[in-house]
């Protein structure tokens, strides 16, 4: 295959994970009470993140051993 | 068929842009069609299916969370069982019906959803899923971008893994959502009729428990799921329409230009029928029995003619003909004779002017309009083809009926690449489901 699907996924996801975790390291605790008071923005994102980093770390790997 | 699937896509893409946004239906069915458009002209199949994993990703990550957090609020498993169970016995059901599948499919009257296990392993497991599975045109188009035999065969294998595993994400919600609404803590929009939209349960459950940033990724896996599915659905149309039909059988041999100018006409047109088809399914408040519905009618006759053209040699075009016309017309008969219960006569059935049949729901009378027209269609095309005499040789079938055409032998794969393997594997763990949530 000529065109490494992981690149956008991994792109897209730690772009989305990032955001994620900023704004909840930033946002006011308030805006939880309906996730149960939990800072799911924070905990997830970093989830994701960690997903579009993995991605990307797997395109660029393939991309040096041919 | 796949323009009505494409239609729902689009109806459910524009109804969360009302919502969300506070547009206008119309200006938003407008918007999403033209956003789908240019995205299909610009990339055609191969951005299609690129664009399918990077929805399917999304959409795992956008409602893993819900499916968390509503878990959680309801207490864990456990106690979610128990509180649907009062939703159960407060709607004159036995207490489990609401979190076992197959305890109570004894008969009709015994369930919610009004089927019994006849006509949920004939109507639903073997011709509605078979004949999505086997005959969809989005589904088979995938395996045919497959770059060897191999994977072909794998592509409906590796696909049924996370199939088994969206349940959790979409239908743990909706159950959730169940025990709530009982419960008083959650409201979903009325129709124009007063009753509930059932369509809404996803958004609204976003809502509910997502704060600000998640809820921006659920709404975003929302939308790529929509745009995925009617994306995907034109792509299959004009594939058919350019490939199979015009360039078979309306202007053979014509130049590479042609045929592309073709699909890109097909497409305009695809697009424009699924804002018709949008506009039909705003009718319904539940997509999901208008899908089936529109399965039930397409599929499921088409299933029959599969089965038995590629299994039996001696099926000719006129039984396939004739099968297709009655198998439909036996659809359309069941569906214009019954009508679900509580529903006036009309759009949802019966509009025939006798109703000889009631159902408890709208599912069970799809299922059976299903084995209706399956069998139908099956007897039709067995019938019709011994009665006329065979089109075809059998070198002419060569590669068209499995018994007549030569298998390559495998080439030599790990164990978890072979199609044989994984297929166990998926039949072993879809058991242990079914014995689990039995």
């Amino acid at each position: 295959m000529n065109f490494d699907l992981r690149l956008p996924l991994g792109l897209i996801f730690s772009l989305f994970g990032a955001m994620l975790v900023i704004h909840g390291a930033l946002s006011d605790r308030a805006e939880y009470a309906r996730a149960l008071g939990l800072n799911v923005d924070l905990g997830w994102g970093a989830v994701v993140f960690a997903f579009g980093l993995a991605m990307l770390f797997l395109a660029f790997r393939a991309r040096r051993k041919p | 068929m796949t323009i009505f699937s494409s239609g729902i896509s689009l109806y459910a893409l524009a109804k969360l842009l009302e919502v969300l946004l506070g547009w206008n239906f119309n200006f938003s069915i407008g918007v999403s069609a033209a956003v789908v458009l240019v995205y299909i002209f610009l990339g055609g199949l191969t951005s299609a299916i690129y664009n399918e994993v990077l929805q399917f990703f999304m959409i795992v990550f956008g409602f893993a969370p819900l499916a968390w957090l509503g878990l959680r609020d309801a207490g864990g498993w456990a106690a979610l069982k128990t509180r649907l169970n009062a939703v159960a016995v407060a709607q004159h059901f036995a207490p489990g019906t609401w979190t076992q599948s197959w305890r109570h499919m004894g008969s009709p009257g015994a369930n919610p959803m009004g089927v019994e296990w006849f006509g949920l392993a004939m109507g639903l497991g073997f011709v509605l899923s078979f004949g999505y599975w086997c005959t969809d045109f989005l589904v088979v188009q995938r395996a045919m971008a497959a770059d060897s035999m191999s994977a072909a065969r794998r592509t409906p294998l590796v696909a049924a893994f996370p199939k088994m595993l969206f349940p959790f994400l979409v239908i743990l919600p909706g159950m959730v959502a169940i025990a709530l609404i009982q419960e008083g803590r959650l409201a979903l929009p009325a129709n124009p009729d007063g009753s509930h939209n059932f369509n809404m349960v996803i958004p609204v459950m976003l809502g509910h428990y997502l704060p600000p940033g998640l809820l921006g990724l659920g709404f975003t896996a929302l939308m790529a799921s929509f745009m995925s599915g009617m994306a995907g659905n034109v792509t299959a149309f004009n594939t058919v329409w350019t490939y199979d039909i015009y360039q078979s059988y309306f202007a053979p041999g014509r130049s590479d230009a042609h045929y592309l100018g073709m699909g890109r006409l097909a497409t305009v047109f695809g697009v424009l029928v699924s804002v018709a088809a949008a506009y039909l399914a705003a009718r319904y408040n539940n997509i999901m029995n208008l899908l089936q519905l529109v399965f039930a009618f397409v599929n499921a006759p088409l299933f029959a003619t599969f089965l038995l053209g590629m299994f039996w040699r001696r099926a000719n075009g006129h039984g396939a003909f004739v099968g297709l016309v009655l198998g439909t017309g036996a659809a359309a008969l069941h569906h214009g004779l019954t009508l679900p219960a509580g529903e006036p006569a009309g759009l949802k059935g019966g509009w025939l002017g006798g109703v000889l049949h009631t159902y408890p729901s709208e599912m069970a009378q799809n299922f059976w309009t299903a084995i209706f027209a399956w069998s139908v269609c099956l007897v039709g095309t067995l019938l019709v083809s011994l009665a006329t005499a065979p089109n075809k040789s059998d070198p002419e079938l060569a590669g068209l009926v499995y018994s007549l055409t030569p298998r390559p032998a495998p080439a030599p794969e790990p164990w978890y690449k072979r199609p044989v393997v994984l297929g166990v594997i998926v039949l072993s763990a879809t058991l242990m489901l079914n014995l689990i949530f039995a």
